[in-house]
């Protein structure tokens, strides 16, 4: 792999390339789903390629292929450069990489269990006993269960110097019960929605889920909001779990601050941002309980590893600090037209796609309230958890959500369970009226495996870390 | 040919010859293979210029397998002898584990409709065609004084089909957008 690495960069160098990259990079995916008592579906996926980025007369141009030998590496790198080129044409700015990336050295997700070393009959098994308590409960129609275990090997060698290895692990799961009415149909998850939850980790993950002892619980709530009210409409307090925190943060922190979305890169498709470069130090994005980080090396995270796939080093860094709009996620090319230098988000879903800016592990720091308090302090509001829907604008300003559950909060006390409970707000107003976040002990990482950006298409699996948060004067439910 | 200078897909020949020996090697009662190889380019266009342009050259083998009337499939994006070893093993080892059921059946041989889905000006587009038709856009809206963003691909592709039951010739497509 090295040899065709090095052949790469040769051949790029000696066509008149002024930078070039090259990635080779081995995935494989098992997803195994089962239903209703059965093993539905069980998916063995590999693929494995490499891609080279050029610079050339000041343009970008990038080429993949699935062959591996060396003939392909040079068709692949000449195609590469004959695209430079042809964008050299229309272009704008010359690319500025600003200064070079030695990075060298290997890194492996720490884990405890390989999970490609776990007999599938294992897994299996583990998602049919969660299964059959969920089909335990009276009143239940539809039961999934899903794991998803992924193993990436990739090389990143450059022509400034940087040559490093990564092998990074993925392990999740994740159940659901759906349970149906002649006019309703309603369903709970655990622990997250959209089918499972994933971290960077082994197989220890997974059990320490203990999926078959939350089955039950979501198979009876599944049930019980077939009969709950609808959740009422006005203006409340509003308490969300960590889970839909961490989806609140995704959609209304990480993309706005995206810096490519910011300079109109993604405009055609993903979208802009409201968080224009003018208002960087200057906009009170929140109040002073909003801490929000961008955090590379957070144990467990999607978006955790040893570096970028510029070769920038995994870092910590601030989006928001004490509520004030302090940073942004950027790459070498976006950080130095602010004259700053990159932060490391630069990654790719494959061997076959440029890297584009993702979100890391972007987290809500810890504050220092909790569920329960926040709970006792509200004299009316409503309790929501675990997402059900999303939709925000693509400057990332105006918003709606929707939870599979919800519970009144009425004087201090949880009250009824409510069903299709939604809340809508505009981004700032929403984060400089979250007055309570949760603690250390109710701090968790969320993975986010579904994080759509680019053309050709790429999906991204980010995390976020969050507690429950509190907000005040939130428009909750359908207002007429 | 000037297809053949861009675009680049396995030689029928070979195509037919992999999926013929993935068959051969196979240990289940019923096997299928699909492969499909695509080449396709695009590029990005932003506030006038150009800022993303690329291009990939990948292929998908799926493997169905029926064992002892369990189904098993994996996929892999290799065409080599090794690769279809294991993609045959990873296949035979899932249908190991599925319980068994009732199978969907391999297809029975049919007359294959001929799909009329080619288009060399769009398979041969080189990387500066593109970027032509992209100054053109650009350079419009410049004097309109606004600001253009988009994307312009296209893309080629094939796809074989066989099993134990049956085989379908090669199909060919190209796609602009």
């Amino acid at each position: 792999m090295k040899d065709l690495a090095e052949a790469a960069l040769n051949a790029a160098q000696v066509k008149g390339a002024s930078y070039a990259d090259v990635r080779l990079d081995e995935h494989v995916t098992q997803d195994i789903i089962v239903k209703n008592g059965q093993l539905a579906a069980v998916s063995d996926d590999a693929s494995e390629g490499f891609g080279v980025r050029v610079i050339v007369d000041g343009a970008w141009g990038f080429a993949g292929s699935a062959r591996l030998d060396k003939a392909e590496v040079e068709q692949v790198t000449d195609r590469a450069i004959r695209i430079a080129r042809a964008s050299a044409r229309v272009r704008s700015a010359p690319v500025d990489l600003g200064p070079p990336v030695t990075s060298r050295g290997h890194y492996r997700t720490p884990l405890e269990r390989d999970p490609f070393a776990v007999p599938l009959a294992e897994k299996v098994d583990l998602l049919l006993r969660a299964d059959a308590a969920m089909g335990s409960v009276k009143g239940g129609t539809i039961r999934e269960g899903s794991m998803e275990f992924i193993r990436q090997a990739k090389l990143f060698a450059s022509t400034e110097g940087a040559f490093i290895e990564q092998e990074l692990f993925e392990s999740g799961a994740g159940i659901e019960a759906t349970a149906t009415s002649p006019d309703d149909v309603q369903n709970r998850s655990y622990p997250n929605s959209f089918g499972r939850h994933q971290g960077s980790a082994g197989y220890e993950y997974i059990t320490a889920l203990e999926l078959d002892r939350h089955a039950g619980r979501i198979a009876e709530e599944a049930v019980a909001l077939l009969s709950a009210p609808q959740c009422p409409s006005g203006v409340k307090t509003l308490i969300l779990d960590a889970s839909q925190t961490a989806l609140q943060i995704h959609e209304s922190c990480g993309h706005p601050t995206e810096l490519d979305r910011v300079f109109g890169m993604e405009a055609a498709y993903a979208g802009t941002s409201f968080m224009t470069p003018e208002k960087l130090n200057h906009l009170q994005y929140g109040s002073r309980n909003v801490t929000i980080t961008a955090d590379a090396l957070t144990p467990t995270g999607l978006g955790t590893f040893g570096w970028d796939d510029e070769g920038i080093p995994a870092q910590r860094t601030f989006l928001i600090k004490d509520g004030l709009f302090v940073g942004y996620l950027t790459s070498r090319e976006t950080a130095s037209v602010l004259g700053q230098q990159s932060n490391g988000t630069m990654r790719a879903d494959g061997w076959n796609r440029i890297p584009l800016i993702r979100m890391t592990n972007v987290n809500l720091e810890p504050g220092d309230s909790s569920l329960a308090e926040m709970v006792s302090e509200t004299k009316d509001g409503v309790y929501m958890e675990t997402n059900r829907s999303w939709s925000i604008d693509d400057k990332r300003l105006n918003f709606q959500f929707g939870t599979q559950l919800a519970y009144e909060v009425i004087n201090g006390k949880r009250g009824r369970m409510l069903k299709n409970a939604t809340y809508a707000g505009i981004t700032p107003e929403f984060w400089n009226s979250c007055d309570a976040v949760g603690g250390r002990a109710e701090w968790r990482v969320w993975g986010l495996a579904n994080c759509g950006k680019g053309q050709p298409p790429q999906v991204a699996h980010v995390a976020h870390g969050a507690a429950p948060a509190r907000f005040q004067h939130v428009k909750v439910g359908i207002l007429k | 040919m000037k297809s053949m200078e861009v675009v680049r897909l396995t030689d029928e020949a070979e195509l037919k010859q992999f999926m013929t020996r993935l068959l051969q090697r196979s240990p289940a009662q019923e096997t299928e293979v699909m492969v499909t190889e695509d080449d396709s380019a695009l590029t990005r266009f932003a506030n006038n210029g150009i800022h993303q342009n690329v291009a990939e050259r990948d292929a998908t083998v799926r493997v169905r397998v029926v064992k002892d009337g369990k189904t098993g499939v994996a996929s892999i994006n290799q065409m080599s002898e090794a690769a279809a070893a294991d993609v045959l093993k990873r296949a035979v080892a899932i249908a190991d584990l599925q319980p068994r059921s009732e199978v969907v059946p391999m297809p029975g041989p049919a007359a294959a409709r001929r799909v009329d889905a080619w288009s060399d000006a769009t398979a041969s587009a080189t990387p500066e065609e593109r970027a032509d038709f992209v100054e053109t856009v650009c350079a419009k809206a410049g004097r309109a004084g606004l600001k253009a963003f988009g994307a312009f691909s296209t893309s080629a592709g094939q796809f074989g089909w066989a099993s134990t039951t049956i085989s379908v010739p090669r199909k060919r497509r190209s796609i602009p957008s």
